[in-house]
């Protein structure tokens, strides 16, 4: 495997982490606020945390092009604002639906015995809601690890990901060894991640209680 | 005459259990009558419904409808229904069409089931509500409506898996009354399960689950009176046990000699069964009665439950027995009283020896509201 | 020390305000990001955002290339419906076979989720090495390439569509399963019961149930679908093109004079998948109300 092969993946793997390091958190406070119903008119911000399911992506990535040509945002930037806003519904409905299986008065009777909301929260919600936690971190990074257009469009061929080398060597035909590689380097990785992910949660389920 | 609903030697294993969730289970059910299958919770009695509605497959032994095999019958074609703990009301139909279900299935016109459904529903004092979707039920309307649609199956027999369980006593008692007055009207053929003894007593006869095997199956009064086995004598609860010696028809006990009836002069070592409402407290050291020292005054319903640790010469475990008494009582613990047996008609003996149980027999296994 | 209930009580009081702080950020980087980029495209479609020149409002990014913009329309219709239909079908059936058999479900299961951690490029790269008329399909096959029928590239976008309803599939599967879950097993057997045979079990219980989260996620595959470019850009022919192909050929284009047209492609792109949100939504939410 080449340097630009290796650069590449440490890109798509940068861009990932970005994505989700920003929606994973923003998706964790929406869907507890969605899930345990803490919004008096919940409509509105259910339908625009769910929009951007509805937007196509290249389009939201020319208009940001067209703006960030003007006021001088670092693509980069740009890149992972756009791939952050999808990611928002993915880890929003997931942590919604994590939230709507946790029972809030769980942290009530964390306070009741003594614990401060801050304690409540990470002594009590946070590791009932690790399984829920962990799938919304993954759909983000996947987000920003499989992208292709909006990298494609906004950084313009300067972001080399893996996905933007497999366009290319895809999109030019002969090259079908080196397509078949990238690809599966781009695939394995995360089903990896899942498939540890999947055998631990199974072991601590089955655990004895000791 | 064949029994409406037979159950004949049935066994069933959960896969990979050691011990089997029923053990030879022979249970018949006459046309018009209503069984209630009694155990405590894990004693399989939802097992034994599931088996009989064919949505579990017995290890051995046959179910018989009218006489006829239905083993080989997949559940919808068999001719009974189920009516489960929870309701579990369809979310997409309305109420009346929760109703109407089975009566479509069998491809009667919308406008017909739904007429047939209304009765149904009316039946059940729910004639108003049937436009509206089961969300906007309240728990004890959502299992009337469970019964109506259970009911307008009109299946041979109909199986009731703890269907009131989860509703308060209000409620429960006001489904009871319901169930007396559908069997009044339409003379159904009904086996509950339960773990409640006042629910059971609805019944024509009670069959006592215990540990996958059928202990006893009588009327509900004989189990209060004359329960077969101990372990049916401490689900129905409230008997004292005394251990002993059955010679000449005269029981043994450290309370001394306790004729017994006729009936029950098997000699042998046998246990002493009394009803703590049978029991009754005199002053100590009155002739004929054994002095214990009271130990704990328990409230119990309109009752007051004096328990009395009896003076054993032996040092065995000191013998507690439960007493009965109206509410009022001046006893207190550390007081000195004599204890009374009934006369024969009071008492009841299952032979053999009994474990170490005394703690045991003034509490039930069972919940007796 | 504060009594435990008015804690409770002070507990439930601030709930209000604290939904309203932890939706915020979410919220608002969604609008501030959308809203910006969507208003940009509108604004350059209409002629406000020349990327050299006077700002002068016009429809010529429209109707410059009308014919072009219709053909695109229709190709990016086409995929999407024929799309959606097929991981409809295909995700109700593994949907109905997941909660219907009791043992291999959860490798099924584990198939539908790799499926979907899978890029939609790397499909389409692998879609294209399987069905191209030098592919290993027709390798395999020993049909000769010449008469190897058009899947990649081809007068109809054969190979389009069957990767986005093989990905697609197993995100309206998981949907749906996730969607019946615990209950329907329990309303199955009051079917059962009450005398509903398989057939009966099927359109009575699980397809009333299933039909939001049906319906929901079909919207989703559509509006995907008519967004998505790398599958028919790699997979589909030079012309007529769908709206989001032509949008990044006009875009990146060396005429910079094409830019109101590419945005003009984007703004049809976008009005489509929102009037299918919006046609649809009702008919969702009719589905899933009162449950």
């Amino acid at each position: 495997m080449d340097t630009g092969v290796i650069s590449a993946l440490v890109h798509s793997g940068l861009l990932g982490t970005a994505v989700a390091l920003i929606a994973t958190p923003l998706g964790v406070m929406a869907g507890r606020a969605l899930g345990w119903r803490l919004l008096r008119r919940p409509a509105l911000p259910s339908i625009v945390l769910l929009g951007p399911v509805v937007l196509a992506p290249f389009a939201v990535a020319m208009g940001l092009d067209v703006v960030i040509l003007r006021v001088g945002i670092p693509e980069e930037v740009a890149v992972v604002l756009v791939l952050s806003v999808f990611a928002l519904p993915y880890t929003t409905y997931t942590m919604r639906a994590t939230y709507l299986a946790l029972d809030p008065d769980l942290e009530e009777q964390a306070r009741v015995l003594g614990a401060s909301p801050r304690q409540a929260r990470h002594r009590v919600t946070l590791p009932a809601a690790t399984a829920g936690f962990v799938t919304a971190t993954g759909l983000a990074f996947l987000v920003g690890w499989s992208d292709y257009a909006v990298t494609l469009l906004i950084g313009g061929g300067q972001i080399i990901t893996t996905p933007i080398l497999i366009g290319s060597s895809a999109a030019g035909s002969g090259n079908d060894a080196l397509t078949s590689t990238l690809a599966v380097s781009t695939s394995l990785p995360p089903l990896v991640a899942l498939a540890v992910f999947t055998y631990a949660a199974s072991r601590r389920r089955t655990a004895p209680r000791s | 005459m064949t029994a409406a609903l037979t159950l004949s030697g049935i066994s069933h294993r959960h896969p990979g259990a050691a011990q089997p969730t029923l053990a030879g289970i022979d249970l018949e059910v006459q046309d018009g009558q209503m069984l209630a299958v009694l155990g405590p919770s894990g004693s399989g009695k939802t097992t034994l419904l599931r088996v009989a509605a064919g949505l579990e497959q017995p290890e051995a032994g046959d179910v018989l409808l009218d006489g006829t095999s239905v083993l080989d019958v997949a559940p919808e074609r068999r001719d009974l229904t189920v009516m489960f703990q929870k309701p579990h009301l369809f979310p997409h139909l309305s109420v009346l069409d929760n109703v109407a279900f089975a009566d479509r299935l069998r491809g009667q016109s919308r406008s017909q089931s739904r007429a047939t459904a209304q009765r149904y529903l009316d039946l059940v004092h729910l004639g108003d509500l049937g436009p509206r979707r089961p969300r906007a039920l309240s728990g004890g309307q959502e299992q009337r409506v469970a019964l109506a649609r259970a009911l307008a199956a009109t299946r041979r027999v109909m199986l009731l898996d703890e269907p009131f369980s989860a509703l308060d006593n209000h409620l429960r008692t006001s489904m009871h009354q319901l169930l007396v007055e559908v069997r009044a009207a339409l003379d159904p053929t009904v086996v509950l399960v339960t773990h409640d003894l006042d629910e059971a007593a609805l019944a024509d006869r009670v069959a006592v689950l215990v540990e996958g095997r059928i202990e006893h199956c009588d009327t509900i009064q004989t189990l209060y009176t004359a329960p077969k086995t101990l372990a049916v004598a401490r689900l129905v609860g409230g008997f004292n046990e005394l251990p002993g010696v059955v010679r000449s028809g005269v029981h043994h006990s450290i309370l001394g000699a306790a004729a017994l009836p006729t009936s029950l002069a098997a000699d042998g070592p046998a246990v002493l069964l009394a009803r703590k409402e049978g029991l009754a407290l005199t002053e100590p050291h009155t002739t004929g009665t054994a002095t214990g020292l009271v130990v704990e005054v328990r409230q119990s319903g309109p009752h007051q439950d004096v328990i009395v640790e009896m003076a054993s010469s032996r040092p065995v475990a000191a013998t507690r027995l439960t007493v009965e008494v109206r509410l009022g009582t001046t006893l207190r613990p550390g007081d000195r009283t004599g204890v009374v047996l009934p006369g024969p008609e009071g008492l009841w003996v299952v032979s053999g020896a009994s474990p170490q149980v005394a703690e045991r027999s003034s509490t039930s296994m069972l919940t007796t509201r | 020390m504060t009594p435990p209930l008015t804690r409770t009580a002070h507990l439930r009081a601030g709930r209000q305000s604290e939904g309203a702080r932890l939706v915020a950020p979410a919220v608002i980087l969604i609008v501030a990001v959308t809203g910006t980029a969507i208003g940009a495209v509108v604004a350059t479609s209409l002629g406000l955002l020349p990327l050299v020149g006077q700002p002068r409002l016009s429809a010529d990014g429209f109707t410059a290339l009308a014919g072009d913009l219709r053909a695109a329309t229709q190709e990016s219709l086409l995929i999407a419906i024929a799309a959606t239909l097929l991981a409809a079908a295909i995700g109700l059936t593994i949907a109905t076979t997941i909660v219907r058999a009791g043992h291999g479900v959860r490798l099924v299961v584990a198939l539908a989720v790799t499926v979907l951690t899978v890029p939609h490029l790397v499909g389409a790269a692998a879609t294209g090495l399987l069905l191209s008329d030098v592919g290993l399909a027709q390798r395999w096959s020993g049909i000769s390439p010449a008469s190897w029928p058009e899947l990649v590239g081809g007068r109809w976008p054969w190979a389009t569509v069957l990767e986005l309803a093989w990905k697609e599939s197993a995100f309206v599967a998981l949907v749906v399963t996730a969607s019946l879950g615990r209950r329907y097993a329990d309303l199955r057997e009051v079917s059962v019961v009450l005398g509903a045979a398989p057939r009966a079990q099927w359109w009575r219980v699980l397809l009333p149930l299933a039909a939001p989260a049906l319906a929901s996620s079909s919207l989703i595959v559509f509006v995907y679908s008519l967004g998505t470019y790398e599958v028919a850009r790699l997979l589909g022919r030079a012309y007529p093109e769908p709206l989001p192909v032509m949008a990044y050929r006009l875009f990146t284009g060396i005429d910079v004079t094409a830019r109101p047209q590419a945005a003009a492609t984007a703004v049809v792109a976008t009005g489509l998948a929102l009037s299918a949100a919006a046609i649809t939504l009702p008919l969702v939410r009719r589905l899933g109300a009162d449950r």
